[in-house]
């Protein structure tokens, strides 16, 4: 039979996505539904009193259809959440509505259940509070030149700021690191500082809850990519069982970081479906998206990188300024790769986090990565021109051969070749180092190059196996279909794993009650689910092989439905991680200040390709995504009071290049027994910084806040000042 | 339990009893006045397939056909269409039969997560139809004057990007969209 994985076969859900039969979670249909409306804070920083809070709920009581009202001074109790949850993930230790205060701007205040969804959001409309007002730190430099004092670390809401040791639960993924010498050694040296903006994850589908309680258990159709997690925090929250929770995810319109870590209007829809006795739908507004679901804090980076006369790298700095909440913990871990990325014999790393009156923040694709390789790989370029060097020469004479943090080497890491393959399909040779030496039809031609980078990360899942007695087999786990293609290539590893043709495989996911599975994100499912379903796979064909000739349908069926479970990875010698190189031409059109990406060449080493069509998918969306970052997005908002303003900008069609994305496919047997590594994140990485470098060798200008906006290429260059 | 009722008796809002053509079947619903098509479509008819991506004209998931034009079914009050035909992602399909739009979307791999499949097929199809009537685009006025005076003959990918470009992908499969489109433009 003809195998399956590495073609590149039609996603599985395809015909129910093109047909509108598709289902997300606001499509569920529930019988007796009522429709809930989010109130939200209109100041960063004070307290609402009592009494307006109570006299709003009356006037919103009183409004046509309106059933239940839910604030601050009638919200039953919920528990605090266990430190494990909350030191080191960005889940809020303070429960909503439960206290006066307000933390920041959109801060959930009320939730308003009615009949219909405009008789919901007309008697939102009517709840105004008298605040009173406190001030507010709305910038990390403010806080931080404010001397930095640190509240006692069991408070639940704190301020001031704080160093983390590691990323989220990566103890390995130090946020403080140095190694090497104390001093800076002399040489060619680049210092400068990059600052990216609040970047929104703008899925296009809007979170959306639908909660049922019966009989004391509790159901939840929500748009998440980590169930599991879901569950256990919503349990926590309402202290029940975990037993009593379901929660069905069945697909995510877009992820991209957000959906994840339990935002707190699921919490207060699964309240008021238990207060009224009856089903809740509660789907968000654009406008809550951006104060209620996460986002990627802003950074300051300050990099220098010293390099002796020849072109080694001798010394790399990476400091990170970012920002979170006073109710929650998360850092931006922009600095992580360039601990490993370029061989450096010295190293520092840290990693500042002031605690702000803003909403909190979370993991945004290519966390860390995409906003630290921006100045990274735009401080390379910077360095690469104080050497006179092309920019590809510098990095290649200085790639790091081992993990430079514990000197084991990579499983199988192929950056040269990605470097070499996408600098031929490029051109990259004809590029003359000088630039604004490029022009066509009278615009500014540049053209760019950036590395990516992304850990190869894997964690326990587990998988269940049903064969029906008419012997077509189901797979299953609670892992989610956000867009990844994650149930066409499960079904394409269990179909060769099998030795059944694809048609009698199926993968099933987003649902609580199919075997645990990590979170969709980090890029870490290939490798985590996968390794699931290929054990799975594997025992049902053992079996398979086993049984008698004789036995029957049903017989057969039974022996041939289990579940099985996979750990976090081998314990190996070596350090599974992705790379690729970015190359990029952009038009600046000086006299309006319009910056265009015309032509995309990315090489990607990210282990096998499990299924060619949806992995050059994934990349040219993360590609987009970085573009998106480098030239458009920023969550607009009043510096003075935190009120959004304006709109969110991201690519459309018209923004899109001419793509050659491909791949260097090769399997990496260090992580996982099907040789991949993940795909989600790597495409993300060093965009913005590729895309920078373009607009320098187009305009001669190193821009070094993102993103680039038509107002700084509009700026005059330093050289023209100095006319 | 509900949070202290005043007095004061505050009339129902006005509803008003309109009838849809939806993908060819006539139906008559009393909707509220303030009810955009997209909510009746989703919340009175289970019409689930049309999205919700902003709720204020800016991503084009909702887009619909109303009366064979596209619309952004968020910024459409249903009342203001009375007797209109409705056309739907649902509407697309004959039985088990795909358009060729839809194929080519699955052929191409002309989306990732799905959710504003719906809008960029509906906004597909009515371009398609926009182009062979001869309506010029932006993007029709950098070719040759022959194109401008009579409408591009063929559709150019960058004719379709522009023509395209209210309908946002986050995921970022507008290469693989196009394809899909131009793929049916071509075979047409």
């Amino acid at each position: 039979m003809v195998a399956s994985v590495g073609l590149p076969v039609n996603r599985v859900e395809g015909v129910d996505k093109v047909t509108g039969k598709a289902r997300y979670s606001a499509d569920t249909q529930v019988a007796g539904v009522a429709y809930a409306a989010l109130v939200q804070a209109q100041i960063p920083h004070g307290r609402v009193t009592a009494e307006s809070v109570d006299a709003a709920a009356a006037t919103a009581s009183a409004a046509p259809g309106v059933s239940y009202v839910l604030t601050p001074t009638n919200c039953p109790p919920l528990q605090v959440l266990p430190k494990e949850l909350t030191w080191d993930l960005p889940l809020e230790r303070r429960p909503p509505l439960s206290d006066l205060t307000v933390q920041h701007m959109g801060q959930h205040m009320a939730l308003v259940v009615a009949d219909s969804p405009e008789n919901a959001v007309h008697a939102a409309s009517l709840m105004d509070f008298d605040y009173i007002a406190a001030p507010a730190h709305l910038d990390a430099t403010e806080v931080v030149s404010g001397g930095g004092a640190a509240d006692d670390v069991d408070e639940l809401i704190r301020h001031g700021a704080y160093r983390p040791d590691h990323f989220v639960k990566l103890t390995d993924e130090k946020l403080q690191d140095f190694r090497g010498p104390r001093g800076e050694p002399p040489g060619i040296k680049v210092d400068q500082t990059y600052r990216t903006a609040v970047n929104a994850h703008y899925p296009i589908e809007l979170s959306a809850t639908v909660a049922q309680w019966d009989d004391g258990h509790l159901t939840v159709h929500d748009c998440t990519r980590w169930i599991t997690g879901e569950r256990r925090v919503l349990a926590a929250y309402l202290n029940i069982p975990e037993e009593r929770i379901r929660v069905v995810s069945p697909l995510v319109g877009g992820a991209f970081g957000s959906k994840s870590f339990l935002w707190m209007h699921v919490v207060l829809c699964a309240v008021a479906a238990r207060e009224v006795g009856r089903p809740v739908k509660l789907v968000l507004t654009r406008d809550q998206m951006f104060t209620s679901t996460g986002h990627r804090p802003r950074t300051e980076q300050q990099v220098a990188l010293v390099a002796d006369a020849a072109g080694t790298i001798v010394s790399t700095e990476h400091h990170t300024l970012t920002e979170t909440s006073t109710v929650a913990h998360f850092c931006e871990p922009a600095g992580v790769s360039s601990r490993i990325l370029y061989q450096s014999p010295r190293l520092a790393v840290t990693h500042t986090v002031a605690r702000i009156h803003a909403p909190t923040p979370c993991f945004m694709r290519g966390p860390g990565e995409a906003p630290g390789l921006f100045a990274l790989e735009m401080a390379m370029d910077e360095l690469a021109y104080a050497l006179g060097r092309d920019p590809l020469a510098l990095r290649m004479d200085n790639l790091a051969d081992v993990d430079q943090t514990d000197g084991r080497p990579w499983s199988s890491a192929h950056l040269a070749r990605c470097y070499t393959t996408g600098a031929r399909r490029f051109g990259w040779d004809r590029r003359p180092l000088q630039s604004r030496s490029l022009q066509r039809n009278g615009i500014r031609v540049g053209w760019g190059m950036a590395t990516a980078t992304y850990p190869g990360r894997r964690m326990p899942a587990a998988c269940r196996v049903e064969t029906d007695a008419d012997g077509h087999v189901r797979f299953s786990a609670a892992t989610h279909e956000i867009g990844t293609g994650v149930r066409t290539v499960m079904t394409q590893l269990a179909a060769d794993t099998t030795g059944l043709p694809l048609s009698q495989v199926s993968f099933e996911s987003g649902d609580s009650s199919f075997p645990d599975a990590p979170y969709s994100g980090a890029s870490q499912t290939s490798a985590s689910v996968g390794s699931a379903v290929f054990a799975a796979a594997q025992e049902w064909r053992g079996r398979a092989d086993a049984l008698p000739a004789t036995a029957d349908g049903p017989g057969r069926a039974a022996a041939l439905s289990f579940t099985t479970a996979s750990g976090p990875g081998p314990d190996v010698d070596t350090v599974s991680r992705s790379f690729g190189a970015h190359f990029c031409e952009v038009e600046v059109d000086e006299q309006i200040g319009r910056a265009t990406v015309t032509r995309w060449v990315a090489v990607m080493d990210c282990g096998r390709v499990l299924n060619p069509k949806l992995a050059t998918n994934q990349v040219m969306g993360g590609i987009l995504f970085g573009l998106g970052m480098a030239l458009m997005e920023q969550v607009p908002h009043d510096p003075h009071t935190g009120r959004l303003l304006g709109e969110y900008y991201v690519p459309t069609h018209a923004d899109r290049p001419a793509f050659d994305i491909s791949f260097v496919d090769s399997s990496d047997y260090g992580l996982d027994p099907i040789g991949v590594r993940g795909i989600g994140e790597i495409g993300v990485c060093g965009v913005a910084g590729a895309i920078a470098n373009a607009i320098h060798h187009a305009t001669g200008k190193w821009l070094r806040q993102l993103p680039i906006t038509l107002e700084a290429l509009l700026e005059p260059r330093d050289d023209d000042r100095e006319d | 339990m509900t949070t202290g009722r005043t007095d004061v008796t505050v009339p129902p809002p006005p509803t008003r009893r309109i009838e849809l053509t939806v993908n060819g079947v006539t139906r008559t619903v009393e909707t509220d006045v303030r009810s955009t098509l997209l909510d009746l479509l989703r919340e009175s008819l289970a019409l689930t397939g049309t999205k919700k991506g902003c709720d204020h004209g800016l991503c084009g998931a909702c887009t619909v056909e109303v009366d064979h034009e596209r619309v952004l079914s968020c910024l459409t009050l249903a009342v203001s269409i009375d007797g209109a035909a409705v056309g739907t992602v649902e509407g697309f399909a004959d039985g088990e039969h795909l358009d060729p739009l839809q194929q080519a979307f699955v052929d191409h791999d002309g989306f990732q997560c799905g959710y504003c499949t719906p809008g960029q097929l509906c906004s597909a199809r009515a371009m398609l139809r926009e182009h062979a009537r001869g309506d010029l685009s932006a993007a029709s006025f950098d070719p040759a004057d022959r194109d401008v005076v009579d409408g591009p003959q063929h559709l150019s990918e960058n004719e379709i990007r522009e023509r395209m470009a209210g309908n946002i992908c986050r995921c970022g499969a507008y290469a693989n969209i196009v394809a899909a489109i131009s793929a049916v433009h071509g075979a047409s």
